[in-house]
């Protein structure tokens, strides 16, 4: 019965959500250290997607990794985390798009998710990106734990 | 009948004596009409000594009242040559010393008394020459002394003459009673009022101090109140937040970019070249028909095995050097070069159109509309 109740408060906990919440921040950290090396290869990827005009591709590589880098330190430290979980909760509705997109085109490209060599976009990627939307959409709501930004407000709450 | 009465000398001691009782009586109505609309001990005290002094025809005298409860000693003198100051302390033993030598010795409330040595009062530095003392005790509290000197006719006084002046002390004493109780009340009503005044201007802090407390009440609230919009505030996603993030992500990729080995243009770099003169499907199909041209496909390796135009070469520009080495640097830089391959995102043809006139190419032209304008013609695809 105890272990039932248990067992019922799991999903919305807040500590399933720090849980997701360092691991979705983890994602988005590791996925931008590569793409931020080499722009290029990044480029190449954004181009290859056949989604964004050619004029923006560059300027998109330059920003987009860093963004994903930010993203992520900012929700695994909990300084405006709900902010950095929309944004990459947004991010990864543009990624679900744009894969959903060239699957149904069927064009030959890889993921582009990490690095330029990897193995080709397939269903199993939509379907990650969508199981990683769905942990951020948790941390969006349940999230309360270990924010570093709380311990400085709890003072002034305090007074 | 006034002669009979004049010759009979029983008679006239008889109206001598009447005379000097209505002469008395007189003489307290007159005191009581003067003593009775005075308030203040001083003035009482000088008004009946000038009295007494009056009546008796006596030149110089004194009199002292001292109130042991407030300590308070009280004296009116006239022709005394000199007076000691007198202290609190000092005015009760002279009174102990009075009652000491008084006729009767008792402290009983209103009694006057005679005293039998009044040169004792010399010692007191009050009088050069005392001839008649007498002590009053109005209550234990209140008592003095009175003194008088020698007598202008320098005849001792009567007996008559004694009782009228215990009379008049005792009417004194009771005047000098309600004049005191009088001051009191006034002392009384003083202090009322002082304490009135003070509870006015405690009430007036008071009625300020609540006001204050209500103000800054109303201050603490309005604080608090601003902190927990602020922290509220603070606590939910703001656009803020969205701007600042994309803005450092913005400016630290663009800082990183400007730095890094492997930085890359902002805008590619091919759109600051000339555009590459064009050929339409229909021509570039003669062409490559008569074989008088080589057909290049510019995509990645992996769109041209999917699909592509029959007998194009494939050559992306990412692999350019190497493939070129392989299957194109025996070529003629004359003979026409047909170049296509481009999407939304990425113009590979004229990517590798302008690779090829680095190379001394000399006729290098891009297919218009590329493999979907082919395709639509119906001309032949591979695989």
């Amino acid at each position: 019965m105890k272990f039932w109740e248990f067992a019922k408060k799991i999903p919305t906990s807040k500590y399933l959500a720090l849980i997701l919440r360092i691991y979705i921040g983890w994602i988005f950290i590791y996925a931008s250290m590569y793409k931020i090396n080499y722009a290029g290869e990044f480029a190449e990827s954004i181009a290859s997607y056949q989604l964004v005009p050619f004029w923006a591709v560059n300027i998109m590589a330059v920003f987009l990794p860093w963004t994903e880098l930010i993203c992520g330190l900012l929700l695994i430290a909990g300084i405006r985390s709900k902010a950095a979980a929309l944004l990459i909760a947004s991010m990864l509705v543009v990624f679900i798009i744009a894969i959903g997109i060239n699957l149904i085109r069927g064009t030959p490209i890889g993921c582009g998710c990490f690095s330029s060599v990897e193995e080709p976009l397939n269903w199993v990627t939509l379907f990650r990106d969508i199981i990683w939307l769905a942990m951020t959409i948790h941390v969006y709501i349940y999230d309360t734990a270990f924010h570093l930004e709380k311990k400085f407000f709890m003072k002034i709450r305090d007074l | 009948m006034t002669d009979q009465l004049n010759n009979n000398p029983q008679a006239l001691k008889t109206r001598d004596e009447l005379d000097k009782r209505i002469f008395h009586l007189q003489a307290i109505y007159d005191l009581t009409a003067e003593l009775s609309p005075l308030t203040d001990t001083q003035k009482l005290l000088d008004t009946f000594l000038l009295m007494i002094l009056g009546t008796f025809s006596v030149g110089q005298g004194f009199v002292l009242v001292y109130d042991r409860r407030e300590k308070i000693v009280a004296l009116s003198d006239r022709g005394l040559e000199h007076k000691a100051t007198l202290s609190p302390e000092f005015t009760e033993k002279l009174l102990y010393q009075c009652l000491d030598v008084s006729a009767e010795k008792t402290l009983a409330p209103m009694s006057v008394t005679n005293l039998t040595a009044p040169d004792l009062f010399k010692t007191a530095g009050l009088s050069p020459a005392t001839e008649y003392g007498l002590m009053f005790v109005v209550d234990s509290q209140l008592m003095g002394i009175i003194g008088l000197g020698p007598r202008i006719s320098d005849t001792d006084f009567s007996k008559v003459e004694k009782t009228l002046l215990v009379n008049y002390v005792s009417n004194f004493m009771v005047f000098l009673k309600n004049a005191r109780s009088f001051e009191m009340i006034q002392a009384l009503n003083k202090d009322l009022e002082q304490q009135n005044e003070q509870l006015r201007k405690t009430i007036a802090e008071l009625t300020e101090a609540r006001h204050k407390i209500t103000t800054l009440e109303k201050a603490k609230a309005q604080i608090k109140m601003i902190v927990q919009a602020e922290l509220e505030r603070a606590g939910r996603v703001r656009i803020l937040d969205f701007v600042l993030i994309l803005a450092v992500a913005m400016l630290v990729g663009l800082v990183f970019n400007f730095f890094s080995p492997n930085g890359i243009p902002l805008v590619s770099e091919s759109i600051f070249r000339p555009s590459p003169a064009l050929i339409d499907v229909a021509e570039a199909k003669k062409i490559i028909d008569t074989g008088t041209g080589v057909l290049v496909d510019a995509r990645p390796n992996e769109f041209y095995r999917q699909e592509h135009i029959k007998g194009a070469i494939n050559l992306p520009p990412a692999l350019f050097d190497f493939i070129y080495m392989m299957k194109l640097s025996k070529l003629d830089p004359k003979k026409k070069i047909i170049v296509y391959g481009r999407n939304i995102s990425k113009r590979y043809d004229e990517e590798v159109a302008y690779r090829l006139t680095q190379r001394d190419h000399e006729d290098i032209k891009v297919l218009a509309g590329g493999l979907s304008a082919w395709s639509k013609e119906g001309y032949p695809l591979e695989p």
